[in-house]
């Protein structure tokens, strides 16, 4: 299942750890377990990750695509207003409100599965350490 | 200069360039919050036109650049990608390839490369030399971050000058380059992985020959993306090749076709901006946008600092600062200008009616409305200064829970907040609300919320009835809130606009300091706006009025009250007799002529109010005597809800779309109006003890009508629910 690649994108994979020598895990729905990812709407303020999957409709997608939540970017949760949330993608600041978070779906990254500082890329990569 | 274009081909319905064949047009694109206005009046100075896009609702400005006039600068709307959706994205992508300009700038925010760049690859594909200004450069090198522009430009395949519009800096060498780049070709276009090349290719090979040679990659990739617009250019044995060459991508790459775009344009730049940008000089707690985000849009102080935000508009606007000018020039108009004016015109032996047509009929109606100029100037200094230093999307952000219920979006607030300045631009803001639903409710009911021509008649009910009281404004805008929210649910239950609540999402843009400049324009096109109203409409409608109340039938000079317009006004006063102004007729024809523009409701009553004895009383006192207090606030709240004004009617049909509509949304607003001030006028004199009249039985069948459509069950809910979970 593991396959090993230069970027995220080329492949369409996801990205389970981040460094050198990445392993790219090719999604597919209905895939089990954490690798298909979780709705952001499930996330708390200050997680990251990486979008694996974007459900809906295909005008919102293009929507969501072209705001930059393309599979693999990362994205974080920058804060929360009374059902809004705010994220951070590719260096904007977006606020949605939770159907639209939901339809989603990331692979957080976590100090604790994978080595120290997953992602370093600086681009909309800048990981909260907060909380 | 000009250069000819080797356009063949063309597909049908595409139109060439009209204006200007002789002279060099650049295009002016960039995202919306890229400082873009800003450089276009650095570049363009005084000399701009603006002008509608044909057939749609979207300014068009155009000029010629500062110390080159032959090159002519057309402004395109700000927008983030080309998809097919809102008619920006439209009128955009239209001009960059039927028209072909000859170079475009591309405006770049520093501060936000990622996003600003997706566009800039899109605008790459046209075929067009580019220039990119990388402007905000200010902003990043505050923010710590360092950008390696000869990087990108090389990655890019085209020339990038660093600007800071708000400064000016690099106008200059903006200026030169855009011209250097108009009249050669452009650069190579920037590729993808090769997997995405070889079907990028396919396409190519397909369409070769069906679209100019230059666009082959822009329709390549459009067309790969699935975009339903381009596809109507293409015959159709082409399009079913295409379709088939999307499918077998789709299916190798496990994606839909946008998404693999956009995932090939987000990866290529992720690669640029990695290469050369250096983000570790950067505070580790995040920008300063962020960290005032953090308290502004938070959910303990979301709330109460927008309120404080909404009062600090009403006290700076309209009691304080604002208010004192109103007092000041009006003071001046009443006890200076009118009595100088007489005097003159009474001197240099002037016919009597001549003098009472100047003096009553312009003097007093219309210098009753221009007194209002200062409230005006600071209401829409204020609204302005929100707007460019990026508070009005926070405002969406914290409005749209409590929105949500009443069927309205978050956005709708930014339209109200818009609106108290004017309805026109406050209906006009709902587009940039995504469900059409909530979309179509907020431009039927923004008007509810009083613009800076109602308070006028806000100004002046309170004054001659309640003492000045600052209560009366305040309660009349919490009315219209209220209004709007209750038309939110009965709306809702409409057949036509019963559609599933869509799904809310707005970017953020980074706080900035508002360029002053830009705020003066945009406050003088309102002024200049109100002025030309006042000049044309009001002097009109009180040049009318005068001469209706100063003659009778058979044109003899009469009293007022036995002049044509009371014969008409008292006709139609009874349908206001049981809301508690039809007493008298004056007040039904000040309604009436608030149609026209709601300046006029003060601007007439001023007319008609005119004749007190010299230096005697004033219209305040006049309208205390005619009035009680319950029949004033009746008077007040009608006009404030029932039809506005013909601008906003027009306004109104160019975002619904039909006459239709606009008149079933005109028919609700007045029946609301109607019924409303029906409920307070009747309950109201029974509270205060006047017994109860025969009025309050219709009062209680409006009370009850009310009532029903507000808590009646909603149709259509059990399909929204089904719609939503599917």
């Amino acid at each position: 299942m593991g396959e090993i690649c230069d970027r995220c994108n080329e492949c369409n994979c996801i990205c389970e750890k981040g460094g050198a020598g990445r392993v790219y895990l090719p999604i597919s729905e209905g895939t089990p377990g954490p690798r298909t990812g979780m709705s952001l709407v499930a996330a708390k303020v200050g997680d990251c990750g990486r979008i694996v999957k974007i459900h809906g409709v295909q005008e919102m997608r293009k929507a969501l695509h072209d705001l930059g939540f393309v599979l693999g970017a990362h994205v974080s949760i920058t804060n929360e207003n009374a059902g809004n949330l705010i994220l951070e993608v590719k260096g904007s600041r977006i606020a949605m409100d939770r159907a639209m978070a939901s339809k989603i779906c990331f692979v957080p990254i976590s100090n604790e599965n994978g080595p120290a500082a997953p992602d370093t890329r600086p681009a909309g990569g800048r990981i909260k350490e907060n909380k | 200069m000009a250069q000819p274009h080797p356009i063949h081909g063309r597909p049908a319905g595409v139109s060439k360039r009209t204006s200007e064949t002789m002279s060099t047009v650049i295009a002016l694109t960039g995202n919306p919050d890229s400082g873009k206005t800003t450089t276009f009046n650095r570049l363009v100075g005084r000399s701009q036109r603006a002008e509608n896009w044909p057939g749609v609702n979207v300014e068009r400005k155009e000029g010629g650049l500062k110390d080159k006039k032959d090159v002519i600068i057309v402004d395109l709307p700000g927008v983030h990608s080309f998809s097919p959706y809102s008619q920006e994205e439209i009128i955009c992508r239209d001009f960059l390839l039927n028209d072909r300009p000859d170079a475009v700038i591309n405006i770049v925010n520093a501060s936000n490369l990622e996003r600003s760049l997706y566009l800039t690859l899109q605008i790459l594909e046209t075929g067009i030399p580019v220039v990119i200004a990388l402007n905000m450069m200010d902003v990043v090198r505050r923010e710590g971050i360092k950008i390696d522009v000869g990087k990108i430009s090389k990655a890019l395949g085209c020339p990038i000058v660093e600007t800071v519009a708000l400064k000016g800096d690099g106008i200059k060498e903006l200026t030169e380059t855009i011209v250097s780049a108009a009249g050669e070709k452009a650069g190579s276009i920037p590729g993808y992985s090769e997997d995405l090349e070889g079907y990028i290719s396919a396409v190519e090979e397909a369409i070769r020959g069906k679209v100019p040679e230059e666009t082959e990659r822009w329709y390549a990739l459009k067309l790969l993306e699935r975009d339903e617009r381009l596809r109507k250019d293409i015959d159709e044995d082409v399009s079913e090749r295409v379709d088939a060459i999307v499918s077998s991508m789709e299916e190798k790459i496990d994606n839909d076709a946008d998404g693999i775009i956009a995932g090939e344009r987000y990866s290529f730049i992720e690669r640029v901006v990695d290469s050369a940008v250096d983000k570790s000089g950067t505070d580790k707690r995040g920008t300063r946008s962020d960290r005032i985000d953090r308290i502004v849009t938070s959910r303990r102080w979301g709330l109460p600092i927008f309120a404080l935000v909404m009062f600090a508009i009403y006290f700076v606007a309209i009691e304080t600062v604002g208010g004192w000018g109103t007092e000041i020039l009006d003071d001046y108009i009443r006890n200076t200008v009118r009595p100088a004016a007489e005097s003159w015109l009474i001197g240099a032996g002037v016919d009597g009616w001549l003098v009472g047509l100047i003096v009553k009929g312009i003097i007093s109606g219309v210098g009753t409305v221009v007194a209002f100029l200062p409230q005006m100037i600071v209401l829409f200094f204020i609204l302005f200064l929100l707007e460019e230093c990026g508070y009005m999307s926070r405002v969406a952000v914290v409005m749209d829970h409590l929105f949500r219920r009443f069927g309205l979006s978050g956005k709708s607030f930014i339209s109200i907040l818009v609106g108290m300045g004017c309805g026109v631009p406050g209906i006009m803001s709902s587009r940039s609300i995504e469900g059409e639903t909530e979309r179509k409710i907020t431009a039927m009911t923004v008007t509810f919320i009083p613009c800076s021509a109602k308070l006028l008649v806000i100004a002046l009910i309170a004054g001659a009835l309640f003492g000045q009281s600052a209560l009366i404004a305040i309660s009349v805008y919490l009315i219209g809130i209220l209004c709007i929210l209750m038309s939110g649910i009965i709306m809702k239950k409409w057949k036509s606009l019963a559609g599933t609540p869509s799904p809310f999402i707005i970017e953020l843009p980074s706080y900035h300091m508002p360029y002053l400049p830009s705020v003066l324009r945009l406050m003088s096109e309102r002024l200049w706006s109100f002025i030309k109203n006042a000049g044309t409409f009001v002097l009109l409608a009180c040049v009318l009025v005068w001469f209706l109340s100063s003659f009778d039938w058979h044109l003899n000079t009469v009293d007022a009250g036995d002049s044509m317009l009371a014969g008409i006004g008292n006709a139609m006063r009874w349908v206001f007799v049981p809301l508690g102004f039809g007493d008298e007729w004056e007040f039904s024809m000040a309604t009436i002529t608030g149609l026209l523009s709601k300046e006029n409701i003060v601007g007439s009553l001023g007319v008609l109010f005119s004749s007190g004895g010299p230096g005697g009383e004033g219209i305040w006192e006049i309208l205390g005597s005619m009035l009680t207090p319950a029949g004033g606030y009746a008077f007040l709240l009608f006009n404030m809800i029932c039809a506005p004004c013909i601008a906003a009617v027009g306004a109104m049909k160019g975002e619904l779309g039909s006459w239709k509509e606009t008149a079933k949304a005109v028919t609700y607003q007045c029946i609301l109006a109607y019924a409303l001030t029906l409920i307070f006028y009747q309950f109201a004199m029974i509270i205060l003890g006047y017994g109860v009249g025969w009025g309050i039985i219709p009062a209680v069948i409006a009370l009850a009508g009310l009532i029903y459509v507000l808590a009646s069950k909603d149709p259509f809910s059990p399909f929204r629910r089904a719609e939503r979970d599917a």
